[in-house]
C-alpha cells in the first residue's frame, strides 16, 4: 500500500468523501507537495496541518485523533 | 451507456460484497461480546424470557408443593378420622352384640347364643384392635397417637372383662359373682365406649388440622407466587426500560441532529453513545456533516476567490 492510500484510508474515517481533496489541499498548501507524491516522513508534518484544519468540519477531539493516526503512521 | 451498466454493476457487486462481509464478519466468534444492538436485544430477550421461566418455575414449583401438601395433610386427618369413627362403630355394634348376648344366654343356651352373638363381637373386637392400631400408626403427632393407644390398652382389658362376664353367666356363678363381672364388663364397656369417643375427636381434630394446613399452606403460596411475579416484574420492567433507553437515546440525538443538518445547519456535534450499530451510524453521519461542511465551505471559497481555497 502506498503512503498516500495509508494516509488516505484514515482520513476518509474522518472527512468521509471530502477526504480525498482535504488531504490533497494540506499537502499542496502545507507540505508543498503533490497528494500522490507523499512519503513516510511527511506525515509527521502532514498531521499537524491536518489538525489545524479538520478543526474546521470536525469535533477538536476527532481531529486530533485523525492527526495522531496520521502521525502514528511514521 | 455500456460503461455506466457495468460501473454500476461492480458498484452494486461492491455493495452486496461488503454487506455480505459485514453480515459474515458480525457473527464471527468474539463478536458475540459486542455491545451491539443486535447482541443487546438478544440479551434483553434471553433475560426476560429466562425470568419469565423462572417466575413460572417457581409458580409451578409451589403450586405442585401446595398440592402435595395438601393431599398429604388431607390423606392423614381424613385417614384418622375414618378410622375413628370405624372403631366407634365397630365398638357400638359390639357392645350391642354382647348385650343381646348376655340378655339372651340364659334363654337360648350358651351355645345359640354364642353363635348368634359372640362370635360377631369378638370380630368386631378385633377389628378395633386393628384399627387401634393402624391410627396409632398413622397419627400425626404423640397427643392423637396416645389416645388411639388408650383405645388399643383398653380392648384388651374390655376383652378380659368379657371373658369374665362369659364364663359367669356361661357356668352358672352365683349371682353376685355374675352381677361383678358384669360390673366390671359395663366399667370396661365404658372406658372404651369413652377412649373411643376421645379417638373420634381426635379423628375429628385432625380433619380439621389438615383443612388449616391446607387454608396456611395455599396462602403462604399464594403470598409467595404473588411475590416472585412482582419480583419477576420489576425486574423485568427494569430490564425492558434500560434496553429501550439504550437503544432510544442514541436515536432521539441522531433524529435531532438530522432535523438540524436538515434545516441546514451543519454546526453540529454527533455523539457517540455507544459501541454499537447506532454508534457506526453516529460516525457515519458525523462523517457525512463533515464532508457536506467541506464542500460547502469549498465551493463558497472558490466562489469568492481561487486563492481563498487554499486556506482550506
Amino acid at each position: 500500500m502506498k503512503p498516500y492510500d495509508r494516509v488516505l484510508a484514515i482520513a476518509k474515517v474522518y472527512m468521509g468523501p471530502a477526504a480525498e481533496s482535504f488531504l490533497a489541499r494540506q499537502c499542496t498548501v502545507g507540505l508543498k507537495i503533490e497528494a500522490a507524491n507523499i512519503a513516510i516522513p511527511d506525515f509527521k508534518y502532514l498531521a499537524i496541518w491536518v489538525e489545524v484544519a479538520a478543526c474546521r468540519f470536525i469535533e477538536t477531539a476527532k481531529a486530533a485523533e485523525m492527526a495522531k493516526r496520521i502521525a502514528g503512521l511514521c | 451507456m455500456l460503461w455506466r451498466a457495468h460501473a454500476a454493476t461492480t458498484s452494486n457487486c461492491g455493495l452486496s460484497m461488503r454487506i455480505s462481509n459485514t453480515r459474515t464478519h458480525s457473527w464471527e466468534a468474539g463478536n458475540y461480546m459486542k455491545p451491539t444492538i443486535r447482541n443487546k436485544l438478544v440479551a434483553g430477550f434471553s433475560g426476560v424470557l429466562l425470568l419469565m421461566a423462572a417466575v413460572a418455575g417457581i409458580g409451578m414449583y409451589s403450586v405442585f408443593r401446595l398440592r402435595h401438601s395438601a393431599q398429604d395433610a388431607t390423606r392423614v386427618g381424613g385417614q384418622l378420622n375414618a378410622v375413628a369413627l370405624e372403631i366407634q362403630v365397630h365398638n357400638l355394634e359390639a357392645q350391642r352384640r354382647i348385650k343381646g348376648y348376655l340378655t339372651d344366654v340364659k334363654t337360648i343356651g350358651a351355645a345359640r347364643a354364642r353363635e348368634m352373638y359372640l362370635d360377631e363381637a369378638a370380630f368386631e373386637i378385633h377389628e378395633i384392635g386393628t384399627l387401634a392400631d393402624r391410627a396409632v400408626a398413622i397419627a400425626p403427632d404423640a397427643e392423637k397417637r396416645a389416645k388411639f393407644q388408650k383405645i388399643a390398652s383398653s380392648v384388651a382389658s374390655y376383652e378380659k372383662a368379657l371373658g369374665r362376664a362369659v364364663e359367669a353367666s356361661e357356668k352358672g356363678h352365683t349371682d353376685a359373682e355374675a352381677a361383678a363381672a358384669d360390673a366390671a364388663y359395663d366399667t370396661s364397656a365404658e372406658q372404651l365406649h369413652e377412649n373411643a369417643e376421645d379417638g373420634e375427636a381426635a379423628g375429628r381434630d385432625a380433619a380439621q388440622t389438615s383443612q388449616d394446613d391446607i387454608t396456611r399452606t395455599s396462602r403462604k403460596a399464594v403470598w409467595f407466587s404473588v411475590g416472585v411475579s412482582l419480583l419477576g416484574l420489576l425486574v423485568g420492567s427494569t430490564m425492558s426500560y434500560t434496553l429501550a433507553r439504550a437503544i432510544l437515546t442514541p436515536v432521539d440525538h441522531l433524529k435531532e441532529v438530522a432535523e438540524s443538518v436538515s434545516m441546514g445547519n451543519l454546526d453540529v456535534s454527533v455523539k457517540r453513545y455507544s459501541e454499537d450499530e447506532i454508534g457506526d451510524l453516529a460516525d457515519s453521519f458525523s462523517r457525512m456533516v463533515a464532508a457536506v461542511k467541506y464542500f460547502r465551505l469549498e465551493m463558497e471559497s472558490t466562489e469568492q476567490s481561487p486563492a481563498a481555497a487554499q486556506d482550506l
